[in-house]
């Protein structure tokens, strides 16, 4: 048994599907942070709730011919990666949380994120 | 040596083959461990390669290395557990041998397990891994090509 804390990642996802080229980085270094063993978050308010919209991120390439942002997102799926979303940012995209995707984690506000990227060893912003 | 969709496959190797991972039994009872040719097919050409230290514990199927090429981050598990007795250190500086020789100069790993027998039964070895490499080809439509 390892006493070693498990370090963590946290990332603050708050570009869009209107910016295609900017997703790829910010689930493929989750990815790898989860595979490096480390807890890996990612924490998505504003536009970067529209990205959890159900079936949205499979309608958007990263550019023409490319891989699909859902490409990417499942990847930091199967890798473990943790998604969480912001309650105003979601009302801010009009959205409601019955339109995500059913793999979020849960809802977040800005008390307890606080309390997250300050347990964090690295945070990231997108 | 079998080659399903160009892809080698040496029947007396053991394998996962969902998790893309093989395990060779060597003569002094250790166990060296790597990825699949298909696997480093998949993965496209491989730029890092980050293996745990010798003498760290590493359980059947959870991590024992990360790798990432321009389309694929993720960890490699370990096809047989145990303590890691040896490493690749090749692969720091020349992560490409991974693609270049899957089952030889890019050996991952050697793993030194108390139970090597009981753990090799949850692999596939010979021909009952060929077909399910066949198999799992044409289901996924995919291969070495």
């Amino acid at each position: 048994m390892s006493l070693e804390r498990q370090k963590k990642l946290v990332i603050l996802q708050t570009s869009g599907l209107d910016t295609p080229f900017r997703l790829p980085s910010p689930f493929f270094i989750a990815t790898a942070a989860a595979a490096m063993e480390m807890e890996a978050i990612m924490v998505f308010t504003a536009k970067g709730c529209g990205i959890l919209k159900k079936g949205e991120a499979a309608k958007v390439l990263i550019k023409k011919g490319g891989k699909s942002i859902a490409y990417f997102l499942n990847l930091a799926l199967d890798a473990g990666v943790k998604f969480y979303y912001c309650q105003p940012g979601l009302e801010l995209m009009d959205m409601s949380a019955d339109e995500l995707i059913k793999e979020v984690d849960g809802v977040i506000g800005a008390a307890a994120f606080v309390d997250m990227v300050q347990e964090a060893d690295i945070v990231l912003t997108f | 040596m079998a080659r399903i969709n160009h892809c080698d496959i040496p029947e007396d190797y053991y394998y996962n083959v969902d998790k893309h991972v093989w395990a060779r039994v060597e003569p002094d009872g250790t166990v060296t461990i790597g990825i699949t040719d298909l696997a480093q097919h998949l993965a496209g050409q491989i730029f890092y390669a980050k293996i745990k230290p010798v003498g760290q514990r590493v359980e059947q199927f959870r991590s024992v290395a990360t790798i990432e090429s321009g389309q694929f981050v993720g960890f490699v598990p370990a096809c047989v557990g145990g303590e890691i007795v040896m490493i690749n250190e090749q692969l720091r500086t020349h992560p490409i041998l991974l693609n270049q020789d899957p089952y030889d100069k890019g050996w991952i790993a050697r793993i030194k397990s108390t139970d090597p027998e009981i753990q090799l039964r949850h692999l596939l070895t010979g021909q009952a891994a060929v077909e399910a490499y066949r198999e799992k080809m044409q289901r996924e439509n995919i291969g070495c090509t």
